[in-house]
């Protein structure tokens, strides 16, 4: 039997199971509108201002580095499913096997080092960090 | 310890297969392939629902009441345990209150996302016992993709709740989930160095030889004893993906009221806690997959799905201590462990496993 079907079925059931249950809640649930009933919380105060604030910068920063992080794992995964098979042929042993990943890792980890030394994974500064990071780019 | 349970991969029969030969479904082609397949994930599916409807609305209560010197629900059925039906016809019965600058499409398909994408991880999970939906063989970079959308459905959430404290905890969502993705995968990574296999019935397999055969009993290969740094990364990471204590910032209930849930009533937000649960579930079968040697345990073979259940209870169980137990780590604290902690330190156990692995054969 083909495994993609099984999986589809289940996401299937993923979806049925959310919609029955809001079929359900529709079926037994009042409606009471009222004006202020709708308001955004805000901790029972009147809100002020919109929604789409600024947000720290950092956000972005960790993002793009995920990036290039995720399809760095993306490309590892093959390695390590023949990593042993590559280990026990003749022709390629453990300086072939290994060598070139750890080329690879060790260039991604200089520039998570550059990444790192700028401050891109840190987010909170004391004002000494703020000083000395002044002439940072 | 596990004598006698050796499993073979290859031959495992998987659920829809089962269902298929019980109820004559495979004869009648396609039609009844899809028949049966829908059965067997309507099964698992309501399994872990039933799971996280004892864990949701009974467990963690009690367990948190148990932490703190309480006595928690009891007064409806044994142990207080008919509040998981009270609490169901509650929530569901309680009026859907939208927030007037909701952005509707997006505000109404979070919940859905974050519920189905955390069911639908379990598709390849062996669970023991012919419990077992399908068997691909990407099975783990499936289950982990599966999990991952998760994080899509809370800044969903988050940003279409047109609410402040949604947008600050979708936004910590996000940073978390993917500050600790990459250890996460990265450790699971070095599980496969082992079995040079995706297929997750022959990661399952690999484990169930004995690491040390002491005649009377034999210590399984199971990773969590063969690696034990692997494992203790991959739990720190998974309690991080999970959203749970020391790194529930993102819902962080003492700062910024409930996070990317605040605004949510109603069916939506049993959804969206459902979709928590599952995914520490989703979490505990990964666990338990891959470090715990899957549904093996002492015991006929035919009731590995009690171990399984056992194991991802004991991962829930910890989720639940944590919570009890240490205190939530300051989301710029958050960030420096997962990239300057976590991360270096799974890829020092990926290089290293990668050298002792090649250094022994």
């Amino acid at each position: 039997m083909n495994d993609w079907i099984a999986i589809g079925a289940l996401a299937l059931v993923g979806l049925l199971i959310p919609f029955g249950m809001m079929a359900v809640s529709y079926l037994l649930r009042p409606s009471v509108p009222e004006t202020s009933k709708r308001a955004t919380y805000e901790s029972g105060e009147v809100p002020t201002g919109g929604t789409r604030i600024r947000f720290n910068i950092q956000y972005y920063m960790v993002a793009l580095l995920f990036l290039v992080f995720d399809i760095e794992t993306v490309l590892l995964f093959p390695w390590a499913v023949v990593y042993q098979d590559a280990l026990a042929a003749e022709e390629y042993g453990l300086v072939h096997a290994l060598g070139p990943m750890l080329a690879f890792v060790f260039i991604l980890l200089i520039g998570f080092a550059w990444a790192w030394r700028t401050g891109a994974v840190q987010w909170a500064r004391t004002p000494e960090q703020v000083e000395a990071g002044a002439d940072r780019s | 310890m596990i004598e006698g349970t050796l499993l073979q991969a290859g031959d495992t029969v998987l659920l829809p297969e089962r269902i298929g030969d019980l109820t004559g479904l495979d004869q009648f082609g396609l039609a009844g392939e899809l028949l049966a397949a829908f059965i067997a994930a309507f099964i698992i599916g309501n399994l872990m629902l039933a799971m996280t409807g004892v864990a949701g609305p009974w467990a963690k209560r009690k367990i948190t009441a148990a932490f703190t010197d309480r006595i928690a629900v009891n007064r409806l059925g044994p142990a207080g345990l008919l509040i998981i039906v009270a609490d169901s016809v509650r929530l569901l019965s309680k009026e859907n209150i939208i927030p007037e600058n909701a952005d509707r499409p997006a505000y109404d398909l979070a919940p859905i996302v974050v519920a189905s994408s955390a069911l639908l991880g379990f598709a390849v999970i062996p669970m023991g016992s012919g419990i077992h939906l399908a068997d691909p063989e990407v099975g783990l970079v499936f289950v982990f993709a599966v999990a991952g959308i998760a994080s899509l459905g809370l800044v969903m959430a988050g940003y279409s709740s047109a609410n402040k404290y949604s947008m600050l905890g979708g936004l910590r969502a996000v940073a978390q989930n993917v500050a600790y993705e990459i250890p996460l995968v990265v450790t699971g990574m070095s599980v496969v160095i082992f079995t040079g296999s995706l297929q997750m019935s022959e990661i399952v397999a690999v484990q169930n030889q004995p690491l040390v055969d002491f005649g009377l009993f034999a210590i399984p290969a199971w990773f969590a004893i063969v690696n034990p740094f692997a494992f203790v990364l991959f739990l720190l990471a998974n309690f991080a993906e999970v959203g749970r204590n020391p790194f529930d910032t993102p819902e962080a209930p003492t700062e910024i009221v409930a996070g990317y849930q605040t605004e949510y009533s109603s069916v939506y937000f049993v959804l969206i806690y459902l979709g928590e649960f599952l995914h520490i579930f989703l979490g505990g079968a990964i666990i338990a997959t891959i470090f715990l040697g899957g549904p093996a345990g002492p015991g006929p073979e035919s009731i590995g799905i009690v171990w399984f259940i056992i194991k991802i209870w004991g991962v829930f169980l910890l989720t639940q201590w944590m919570r009890s137990a240490v205190p939530r780590v300051r989301v710029d604290q958050l960030i420096e462990i997962g990239w300057k902690g976590l991360l270096v330190l799974s890829f020092a156990n990926l290089i290293l496993t990668a050298i002792i692995v090649g250094i022994i054969q």
